[in-house]
């Protein structure tokens, strides 16, 4: 069993029962869950929506290269620049370039799971760059020197009163527990950030081939001032992000939103096609776009699998999936968590030692029915695993015991049943063939986490 | 060069990759609607129903003399000091009202509203679609705290669809280095889903919407 592995399956153990983990994560999921059914009603037809998504999707992927040149010949003529880079080494070489050459000393950033995966914040202040996340709850992470819990929601793990504690800790301001003045807090230090950095950094949600631009969608206006006020502009981006053209907006904007926020659309959905023209008031001088591989070019071999590329990174399969509500985003120790997490990151990151998270799932199909582009997630999981036993990677021993933990995950139903002793058997079960050998196994509280909830909720 | 190896390197993958088709999906229909039908067929009115949906405010106005009356009513019941007006059409139409009015970028950093012209309002879901080839550049829309958008009926489309297809015509020659599509004041709900306005962009959001072009109702 690897590393990672085993780091897994004893984070999951400590979140699974820790009480106060679960209320915060389904206290966000469940009012997502209500936004979106409250959202559906934009909707005649959703599923002939997500035909068209995974149809367009398809098409690009299976004309990568040719729109990856559209769009490169549309920007650059634009004046913007293109830089391509295979791995995220490659990518962060040439960013350092780009701060090299500006001589740039800070950096203010809007949400980029890209540069989350190319470790980008560490590389820069190894280099004593002042990197700043603006995104609100990226801001918060930040602050608490965590990595992102959901790619959608990145402080979901915390509460008012987390975030009011280390605001006060760490600003040095008066102890506030409401999100209003905790925001307003927020606002008035990146204010300042905005104007004074050297850099502005972006993802993109979609590269637009057919105006050779990309596009951000946010609901807060940090994309929109970091692409404003900083001299030079710099995005970073996945290869597999294209969309042919800016007409198919009108259809992905509205699905993004929907399955993301259960929004009907975003608050800023902005469309940046290079610097400045000379006839235009304001913008950045110079926009760079980092076109990074980093094993997509893989997946995208992967016949079976290359349908995992069509991923707009909405999180709806996130919160539909009943292992991450249970386990919830750090335990991963990825980028990107969840189903499409798992789904992926074996292929990004090696088989070897990413192959668990495949196992770490229920196959309930959840996350296939919620997805907007209508990937099989819950297929590619399974094929996954296939992959991974034929390679001989994982054993007997593991995979029975990762279906027992996955059961034990997905019914609660069944682990009330017989107090603490069926999970202790399916735990024991699984951690006996891994590290359970040198360790003692962690003790369960007698009474499930059910029924303490439950006894809680009845005052007890 | 490295660049161009790194370039090289990634299509080649791409390429060899793609050898392999994935089996043809059938086309989907890309014809019938997928939103569902809206009760209102008035556009305008349809446009201002999901204005004010995203807690935006609308205020409808009959003509220009109209607008004006009314901006300055709002803007005396605000106690606004420093509006911000940069582009030419705009300020010619306040020149005569006695407004609060700033005409040039000097102390934008102060600005508590800024006024900016759009290119499309979008009637299925209250978007404002403008772009940075204005006077307004891309800041006067997102950095002052308040920003109001004065717009004409003859603006309103139907869908994001209708807007982005007017637009790339419009500026097939010379297309702006960025489009925003703005729905609502800016938001979060980063800290346990409640819902913040005004996170980094604009607290509030109003349109006032000119009425002057000739009435055209669809449902006729
Ligand atoms: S796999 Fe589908 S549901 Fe999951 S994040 Fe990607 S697009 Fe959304």
């Amino acid at each position: 069993m690897s590393k990672a592995s085993e780091h897994f399956l004893q984070d999951a153990d400590n979140k699974v029962f820790d009480k106060e983990h679960r209320r915060k994560i389904n206290f966000n999921i469940g009012k997502y869950e209500n936004s979106v059914k409250n959202g559906t009603y934009q909707f005649a037809d959703h599923e002939l929506a997500r035909k068209r998504t995974s149809f367009i999707k398809t098409q690009v992927m299976e004309n990568l290269d040719k729109y990856l040149m559209e769009f490169e010949n549309n920007f650059t003529r634009q004046g913007g620049k293109v830089i391509w880079a295979r791995d995220a080494n490659e990518a962060l070489v040439e960013i350092e370039k780009i701060f090299k050459a500006k001589n740039a000393k800070s950096v203010v950033k809007s949400k980029t799971m890209t540069s989350e995966e190319i470790h980008l914040n560490e590389f820069l202040e190894k280099r004593n760059i002042e990197v700043v996340e603006t995104d609100l709850g990226e801001y918060i992470v930040q602050l608490n020197g965590q990595k992102p819990y959901h790619i959608v929601t990145p402080a979901m793990h915390m509460s008012r009163q987390d975030v009011s504690e280390l605001f006060a800790n760490k600003l040095g301001v008066p102890y506030i527990e409401d999100p209003q003045e905790l925001t307003l807090i927020a606002r008035n230090i990146l204010r300042q950030k905005y104007l004074n950095a050297d850099i502005g950094m972006t993802g993109a949600n979609f590269i637009v081939a057919d105006v050779g631009g990309i596009s951000v969608t946010e609901n807060e206006g940090n994309a929109r001032m970091s692409t404003t006020f900083p001299k030079t502009q710099i995005t970073v981006v996945g290869i597999e992000k294209v969309i042919p053209s800016i007409i198919d907006l009108a259809l992905f904007l509205p699905m993004l939103a929907h399955s993301g926020t259960g929004q009907q659309i975003t608050v800023y959905n902005t469309l940046l096609t290079g610097p400045r023209k000379p006839d235009e008031t304001d913008g950045p001088e110079e926009m760079y776009v980092v076109l990074i591989d980093n094993g997509r070019t893989t997946l995208l071999a992967d016949l079976e699998k290359r349908q995992a590329l069509n991923c707009i990174r909405c999180g709806a399969c996130l919160n539909a999936c009943p292992v991450y509500k249970n386990i919830g985003g750090h335990t991963y120790n990825t980028t990107y968590s969840g189903p499409i997490g798992s789904v992926i990151t074996p292929h990004y990151r090696g088989m070897e030692d990413f192959k668990h998270l495949s196992f770490a799932s229920s196959l309930c199909g959840a996350c296939t029915s919620v997805c907007p582009v209508k990937i099989d997630l819950h297929n590619l999981l399974l094929l996954n695993r296939k992959q991974s036993v034929k390679e001989g990677l994982a054993t007997k021993w593991e995979v029975r015991g990762f279906k027992l933990f996955t059961m034990a995950m997905k019914n609660r139903a069944w682990m009330n049943f017989g107090g603490s002793t069926l999970k202790n058997i399916a735990l024991s079960f699984l951690f006996k063939n891994s590290w359970g050998k040198h360790r003692t196994m962690p003790e369960l509280a007698p009474k499930s986490f059910n029924q303490q909830w439950k006894e809680r909720k009845k005052g007890k | 060069m490295a660049l161009n190896r790194a370039k090289e390197e990634i299509l080649k993958k791409i390429r060899q990759a793609l050898i392999r088709k994935a089996p043809t999906q059938s086309e989907p229909n890309f014809v019938s609607d997928i939103y569902a039908k809206p009760d209102e067929e008035d556009l305008l009115v349809m446009f201002a129903q999901n204005l004010v949906k995203t807690k935006a405010a609308f205020f409808y106005c009959e003509n220009k003399e109209d607008f004006t009356q009314q901006l300055q009513a709002y803007s005396h019941s605000k106690g606004f000091k420093h509006m911000h007006v940069w582009e030419p059409t705009l300020q010619g139409m306040l020149k005569e009202v006695p407004l609060a009015v700033i005409n040039n970028e000097l102390s934008w950093g102060q600005a508590q509203v800024g006024i900016t012209s759009c290119d499309y309002l979008v009637a299925r879901t209250g978007t404002i679609l403008y772009t940075s080839q204005t006077a307004s550049g891309r800041r006067l829309a997102i950095y002052p705290p308040h920003h109001i958008v004065v717009a004409y009926a003859n603006q309103v489309v139907y869908d994001l669809e209708d807007a982005l297809r007017n637009l790339r015509i419009k500026y097939h020659k010379n297309f702006p280095s960025m489009v925003c599509l703005e729905t609502g004041p800016s938001r979060t709900a980063d800290i346990e889903k409640t819902l913040v306005l005004g996170a980094h962009g604009p607290k509030e959001l109003t349109v006032f919407l000119i009425d002057d072009a000739p009435y055209s109702d669809s449902s006729e």
